[in-house]
């Protein structure tokens, strides 16, 4: 899934902490923060966009999704895309396929 | 198929390290999908802090190493809308384990929460189609826990998830 820009990014997950009730000192800061966020497709890692970055944020080509920077860094080392999704499916077939009976022993 | 709400209330938490079993009611919880073929997707996480002092408190969405085995409780599990077809097994919510304890992935942290739980709020929601899943009944896909990594602070929330 494709994050779109615009002048904003639009259509992400929202992340937000708020401290603005917290009745004591705190770091100096802002008590307030909200972020979009988007999910690793390779990890499902929840990404909080930081709103100071500047560099790229790297898409797979595999999948055409941004993922995190870890996955980015094995993606650029060599290792193919698999999205969780896949994973989670291949899971699922397994199961499916298991026989209900597994100790039964057939003529 | 139905979205269900996880949901705890007034937990303590208790600060537990990495690939560290939780102990009862130390942890808000651990959602486990139940059968091998059930998979959840979770979409919303809320964290509100209730303590009457300045608590620091980092919270943290997680894998786990060692799945929890036996029946979850304390916590609550509710379905979401009224007219939804229960699945056949229903997933697994508590933060006490029947028999063994859930451990947090040293690596696998999916979501970082970090508030002062003398009155603050964390919240996540996830952009529709990137939730985050869980399948099977083995470690670390078959589970995710909430627990605190720093900070004993007093919370109530939860997590809103999908089965498919």
């Amino acid at each position: 899934m494709l994050i779109l820009t615009d002048t904003q990014p639009r259509g992400l997950g929202y992340y937000e902490i708020d401290n603005r009730m917290v009745d004591a000192p705190m770091p100096f800061g802002s008590r307030h923060f909200e972020a979009d966020t988007y999910t690793c497709s390779h990890c499902n890692a929840v990404v909080i966009m930081n709103p100071a970055r500047t560099r790229e944020r790297y898409k797979c080509n595999g999948c055409s999704h941004h993922v995190c920077d870890d996955c980015a860094a094995k993606r650029v080392a060599g290792a193919p895309c698999k999205t969780m999704q896949q994973v989670v499916g291949e899971i699922q077939d397994a199961a499916v396929r298991q026989p209900d009976h597994p100790a039964l022993i057939l003529p | 198929m139905a979205r269900y709400n996880a949901g705890w209330s007034a937990i303590t938490c208790t600060a537990v390290a990495d690939t560290v079993a939780t102990a009862a009611g130390t942890a808000p919880g651990s959602l486990r999908s139940g059968a091998a073929a059930v998979v959840c997707r979770i979409n919303e996480v809320y964290v509100g802090g209730e303590d009457t002092a300045s608590t620091p408190c980092q919270m943290i969405l997680a894998r786990t190493s060692t799945i929890s085995v036996g029946a979850l409780s304390v916590g609550t599990l509710a379905v979401a809308d009224a007219q939804a077809t229960a699945p056949g097994t229903l997933p697994s919510w508590g933060s006490t384990a029947a028999t063994t304890f859930p451990q947090r992935s040293a690596t696998l942290y999916l979501l970082q929460l970090s508030l002062n739980t003398f009155g603050g709020i964390a919240r996540w929601q996830a952009r529709y189609g990137e939730e985050i899943s869980l399948v099977g009944t083995t470690a670390s896909l078959g589970e995710v826990g909430l627990s605190s990594k720093v900070g004993a602070g007093k919370t109530s929330g939860h997590i809103i998830f999908e089965v498919v």
